[in-house]
């Protein structure tokens, strides 16, 4: 799906699979305050998340993007 | 003194049973240590499956006005079956010299109630899973029919409940319940129709792990969910952070979760057609609190109006992830039977 004017959603589209293939991360998400990448194990991904993403809207604009981290274990299929 | 009342029964309840694996009570005095010590051979007795506080009844009548800690067993033996110290007192001493009323109820065998056995009319939030995997055993989540297809009614849960994650061959006997809970070939009851693949390319390139199979016309089926009811779908009902979600499944029953995110996006290995496995980007999923376990995968979604609203299929240790029920309709080109 590709993200609309909204910055939060663009940054998805633009670092969710940059961040998701760092490894722990079990997943990405949003909400209204901003990225969440969820996590295997807080300890595993240390400092390789950044704590915010900056996205350039179309006439330019940047937009800087908060990212936070959710401790959620391992997923898989049930 | 005043009478006894709930809280007091409660702090009983506390005391008799603090720290069950320790060889020593700390921290509630001499007196409560002795108690405490006293009851453990009766209140973890030989047949007891529970304690609580309510009604004191005696000859199944309710004693008015007067509690009674209460100590429920499998099955009440006889007391020349139990040895002195496990014998149930009819009342107990506890600090404070009050006397606390105890009563002893047979409830029979305590076991998690779960919907692994063989249902006949087939229902949804049962065990259900292809022959052709001995771990793929998952939930029933619907009956669903094609939409140029009505009257021919459908199976829906995931591809790695009835499809061996895309693996098994169309025509792949589907067995309710599934393998892990005891079925076999004869306990068929249609066959898989169709899987969606997975997209195994760089990107969050699928949107469902989602399988249909054909019922077998000889079944009876029942689309009532236990639990929700029978199902509606309204393609208008958006998910939106912290909306209740509720869902009925093989290994946890009826439950409800909370949506935490719309947007989750998730990669997970699958195994690949022509062997081997990758890695599946998994886009626009929906992550709520836990509410399932492994057994639910398959589970139709509802919000608390009984709208199909996802098809529960994955989770962690602290979040249960299901796919918007749109995806899987459109993906699958059904609707609910």
């Amino acid at each position: 799906m590709t993200a609309s004017s909204d910055p939060i959603l663009r940054a998805l589209d633009q670092y969710g699979e940059q961040l998701q293939d760092l490894p722990g991360v079990q997943g990405v998400g949003a909400d209204s305050a901003g990225l969440v990448v969820y996590v295997e194990d807080a300890d595993v991904v240390g400092d390789s998340i950044p704590p915010e993403v900056t996205v350039r809207g179309e006439h330019g604009v940047e937009t800087v993007v908060a990212v936070r981290v959710e401790v959620i274990g391992t997923i898989t299929p049930e | 003194m005043a009478p006894l009342d709930e809280s007091d029964y409660l702090g009983a309840l506390d005391l008799l049973t603090l720290d069950p694996d320790s060889p020593t009570v700390e921290g509630v005095g001499v007196e409560g240590q002795q108690v405490t010590s006293t009851a453990r051979p009766w209140i973890y007795g030989p047949t007891v499956v529970g304690t609580g506080v309510t009604v004191k009844r005696v000859q199944d009548t309710a004693v008015a006005g007067q509690l009674a800690l209460v100590v429920y067993v499998t099955e009440k033996l006889p007391q020349s079956a139990l040895s002195a110290d496990q014998r149930v007192p009819g009342s107990v001493k506890v600090p404070g010299d009050q006397a606390i009323v105890t009563d002893v109820v047979a409830i029979g065998d305590i076991v998690p109630e779960v919907n692994t056995g063989s249902t006949r009319p087939l229902l949804p939030g049962y065990s259900v899973g292809s022959i052709d995997d001995g771990t793929g055993t998952g939930t029933l989540g619907a009956f669903v029919a094609r939409v140029d297809e009505p009257g021919v009614p459908l199976i829906l849960s995931n591809s790695h409940v009835l499809a061996r994650s895309g693996l098994a061959p169309g025509g792949t006997n589907v067995v309710q319940p599934g393998k892990v809970d005891g079925g076999g070939t004869g306990e068929a009851v249609g066959t898989l129709v169709e899987a969606v693949p997975f997209d195994f390319t760089p990107g969050f390139n699928t949107l469902c792990d989602a399988a249909i199979a054909r019922l077998d016309p000889s079944q009876p089926f029942d689309p009532t969910i236990p639990g929700i009811g029978r199902p509606t779908y309204d393609p208008t009902v958006a998910c939106a952070v912290g909306m209740q979600v509720q869902k009925t499944g093989r290994t946890t029953g009826h439950t409800i979760g909370v949506i935490r995110d719309v947007h989750f996006r998730t990669k997970l290995t699958y195994p690949k057609p022509g062997g081997g496995s990758g890695s599946v980007g998994f886009s626009e999923q929906v992550l709520c609190s836990r509410y399932t376990a492994p057994g639910d995968s398959g589970s139709l979604v509802c919000d608390m109006s009984g709208r199909a609203v996802g098809l529960h299929w994955s989770g962690s240790q602290s979040a249960s992830i299901f796919t918007p029920i749109t995806f899987v309709f459109d993906a699958l080109r059904i609707q609910l039977a």
